[in-house]
């Protein structure tokens, strides 16, 4: 059986199959919440679920595979919320996260999937940029007019963006006088 | 009216699995988006208040935690004060696994509560840092969308892009 156990044993919240087949998702999801406390076994056993769903079939361990049956509907049915939880954190909330991140995690966070690329690169110019970024303020609801002053605080609170975004004002600036005095 | 010298005035609450909960009003207060909503209803504050998005699960810790904030601000400020603010933040999230931390969130989101918002989200990036690729999508429940051609036209463009990062250039 190739649902290397290699691999449920390292993801334990993801799915168990290479496929993304919503049903065996949602399984794979429910199995693993239920057999957290299972040892080893417990690989073998979610396996053995994913294959044979309508469960009939004798197997190593018959009671377990009724009681998982039993379960598994009622996992579905909390799964619901589990999984929703999992896959919709809305993208501001995941650009808030990135921008509490060490700068170094921000070339590898690219890698992890485009979703995450987009919220990363986001982050980054918010927290380099001089300008503050009204595009993550329209997420929000009109809830956050009293909270525009705290704008700064929302990205990024130990980052030291609000020297560079001073730093740079000034740079160009005076750069700008510069030019303008050898070419005037 | 109320022979108590101080009454205080209690909100119910109801979660998306139909528990209520009746809070104090100063804590509720703490969630800015109950907050807006009556102080544009004045007079809904006697009606039970439904909350569709959030478990009863988080609802009791996002109290707990509001409760807590809440006496640690009446007392005076000093820095005792703010290590025990940070010690309680920090046990506040050590004994949760990821996905309570992921569905606090969504609460705290929904709920437009500030402080622990931002404290949640920096306990997920601090628990993201350093780690392998591949534990941050299992962490977010995310797929590998690229293809290994994508995969190594990102790497090769991270190594360039992030060498113009550095912010002393330009």
């Amino acid at each position: 059986m190739e649902m290397a156990s290699g691999r449920v044993y390292r993801s334990p919240s993801l799915r168990l199959t290479h496929g993304g087949v919503n049903e065996e998702e949602e399984l794979g999801l429910g199995f693993v919440r239920y057999t957290r406390g299972l040892g080893r076994k417990r690989i073998e056993i979610s396996n053995e679920m994913e294959e044979s769903l309508p469960l009939d079939s004798a197997t190593e361990f018959p009671l377990l595979k009724r009681q998982c049956s039993e379960r598994m509907v009622m996992m579905m049915i909390d799964d619901y919320h589990e999984k929703s939880a999992l896959e919709s954190l809305p993208q501001d909330v995941l650009i808030r996260i990135i921008c509490g991140v060490d700068h170094k995690d921000l070339k590898q966070l690219f890698n992890v999937s485009k979703s995450i690329r987009e919220a990363t690169v986001i982050a980054k110019q918010s927290h380099f940029a001089y300008s503050t970024p009204t595009k993550i303020k329209a997420f929000r609801t009109s809830i956050d007019f009293e909270e525009s002053s705290n704008l700064d605080d929302i990205e990024a609170p130990n980052a030291p963006k609000l020297k560079l975004r001073f730093q740079r004002k000034i740079n160009r600036r005076k750069l700008a006088d510069i030019s303008v005095a050898l070419f005037a | 009216m109320s022979m108590a010298a101080v009454e205080t005035k209690k909100i119910t609450l109801r979660t998306a699995d139909n528990h209520e909960f009746e809070v104090e009003e100063a804590i509720a207060m703490e969630f800015s988006t109950i907050k807006t909503f009556f102080d544009e209803n004045p007079d809904a504050s006697e009606d039970t208040i439904p909350l569709p998005n959030v478990t009863s699960k988080c609802l009791s810790a996002i109290i707990e935690y509001c409760k807590s904030h809440l006496a640690f601000r009446a007392r005076e400020t000093s820095s005792s004060i703010d290590e025990q603010v940070r010690t309680y933040d920090e046990e506040f999230v050590k004994a949760r696994d990821n996905e309570s931390l992921k569905e606090l969130i969504l609460a705290a989101n929904y709920l437009n509560i500030k402080a622990l918002l931002d404290m949640l989200n920096q306990a997920v990036a601090d628990r993201i840092k350093n780690k392998s690729v591949e534990y941050v999508r299992r962490f977010f429940g995310l797929e590998n969308d690229y293809t290994p051609e994508e995969e190594a036209a990102i790497r090769a463009e991270n190594e360039w892009a992030f060498e113009g990062v550095d912010p002393d250039d330009d």
